[in-house]
């Protein structure tokens, strides 16, 4: 990070990008968020069976709040207001949604997982198919814990981002198999991706994924250092947790 | 930049080493070395994994029902149409268990329902299922594999590795490709819970929708 080094068409291209990246993650927040408010039933669905909140009351409250809150941050995004709060809410959100999306995976049943995994034809031998299926969903568990507790925060990140990037575009490519095979819609189809979430519509997928991606960038260059355990695993941790550069 | 590159690498190598020992210390751990999809590898995704809206056109492409024979026949092994399967179900055999089913699901789906009397053979857990279905698989005449239909190949997969697990002879072993999805679309009887529980539901007929029914 040496600012001090670039020139000021440089910089502002930057500015720039970071402003447009933030209003697209803003805006795709706001989306989420409406979609969720727009089926009620269905995020109230899946917020019992997926994310097993059984107590009628709290999920209740989950299916009727989550949602705005998600449409607050992504105003909260589009403003610019309390960036770095919103950056340490952005780091815990992500952690604990691999946490989730990585046990959801992991247990009860990582055979299930395992044969997501071969439906994308990445890998033919027995021991490279086991070996995504058996350490991916514990890899993203661990990068969630990382950024959940604030301990190598932009490694965390960017094991993440090399993640999704690929993850995502086979399940683009899947979709459009599917969709070919089936004649119906890009947006029609709906298929278990591997994400730890059952069955979804493919475009929601895409949108999810890149709010994670784009969450994922977002800590990568630096923001969220805030209430961390040790930001950076390379530097002293008075060092690490101080501003951003 | 580059101190998150180093980062990233140092945080990938320590996660991948907890990662595997992770799985390796699981219960439900996946062994990295076993080939869990023995045969004929699935060719074309199918077509109703995609979401039909109304009036969407139908598949122009072979059947899945032909596909799905195409496959079981590389792999050595015959398909069960769902006649096929209603009639040796009915057969006087299957109460000697000299026709078998054989449900290659995990437990959780086997419980919540199966055909009935039909064997549970998790082929991920080969382990815990074995000793209950290998005297009788080598005993029966006919062996009908199943699973959910549709995409679902661990019928296939089960089959193969119990047929060259144990040398059950390749005529006896039989995949229903309809599976339980299509067995209660038939309005077939469903059994609940436990092999012989006698708990029998009908998921397709209105007057049981729903209810369990003690078996005579």
């Amino acid at each position: 990070m040496t600012n001090a080094v670039q020139s000021p068409g440089k910089h502002r291209a930057r500015a720039v990008a970071a402003l447009l990246a933030r209003w697209l993650l803003g805006g795709l927040f706001i989306y989420l968020g409406l979609s969720k408010v727009l089926h009620e039933t269905e995020f109230l669905t899946f917020v019992r069976q997926q994310l097993m909140v059984t107590n009628p009351f709290l999920s209740g409250l989950i299916a009727r709040t989550g949602p705005w809150l998600e449409v607050l941050y992504g105003l909260l995004l589009l403003a610019g207001i309390g960036r770095e709060a919103a950056a340490v809410v952005a780091r815990w959100w992500l952690g604990a949604v691999f946490i989730y999306m990585g046990l959801n995976k992991a247990l009860p049943h990582p055979e299930a997982f395992l044969k997501l995994v071969r439906q994308y034809d990445m890998v033919t031998s027995p021991i490279w198919l086991n070996s995504i299926g058996a350490a991916l969903p514990w890899f993203e568990v661990y990068c969630g814990v990382l950024l959940l507790v604030g301990l190598g925060v932009r490694g965390a990140a960017l094991n993440l981002v090399a993640m999704l990037v690929p993850f995502t575009l086979i399940v683009l490519k899947r979709a459009l198999v599917l969709a070919a095979a089936s004649s119906v819609p890009f947006c029609a189809v709906r298929f278990d991706c591997g994400c730890g979430a059952g069955e979804v519509f493919v475009c929601h997928k895409l949108v999810e994924n890149s709010v994670l991606l784009l969450l994922s960038a977002w800590l990568l260059t630096g923001r969220g250092r805030q209430l961390c355990m040790r930001y950076s695993l390379f530097r002293p941790k008075d060092q690490a947790s101080g501003e951003r550069p | 930049m580059k101190g998150a590159l180093l980062e990233g690498l140092l945080v990938a190598a320590i996660g991948a080493a907890l990662a595997f020992a992770a799985n390796a210390l699981s219960p439900r751990g996946l062994e990295l070395t076993k080939n869990y999809f023995p045969g004929t590898k699935r060719a074309l995704p199918p077509p109703a994994e995609a979401a039909q809206p109304t009036g969407a056109p139908g598949v122009k492409t072979n059947s899945p029902l032909e596909l799905l024979a195409g496959r079981l026949r590389e792999n050595g092994l015959q398909l069960a149409d769902s006649n096929l399967a209603a009639q040796w179900y009915r057969d006087p055999r299957r109460e000697q268990d000299q026709v078998i089913f054989i449900d290659a699901r995990d437990e959780e789906h086997y419980r919540a329902g199966h055909i009935p009397g039909a064997y549970h053979f998790d082929r991920f857990h080969p382990e815990d299922y074995l000793t209950n279905v290998v005297s009788v698989c080598l005993a029966a005449q006919q062996i009908v594999f199943y699973c959910n239909g549709g995409d679902c190949d661990d019928s296939e997969h089960a089959a193969v590795m119990l047929r060259d697990g144990i040398g059950i002879p390749k005529e006896k072993v039989f995949v229903y490709g309809g599976g339980i999805t299509e067995w209660a679309t038939n309005g077939l009887p469903i059994e609940v819970g436990l092999r012989n529980s006698g708990q029998l539901t009908n998921v397709n007929s209105s007057a049981t929708l729903g209810k369990t029914t003690q078996a005579k």
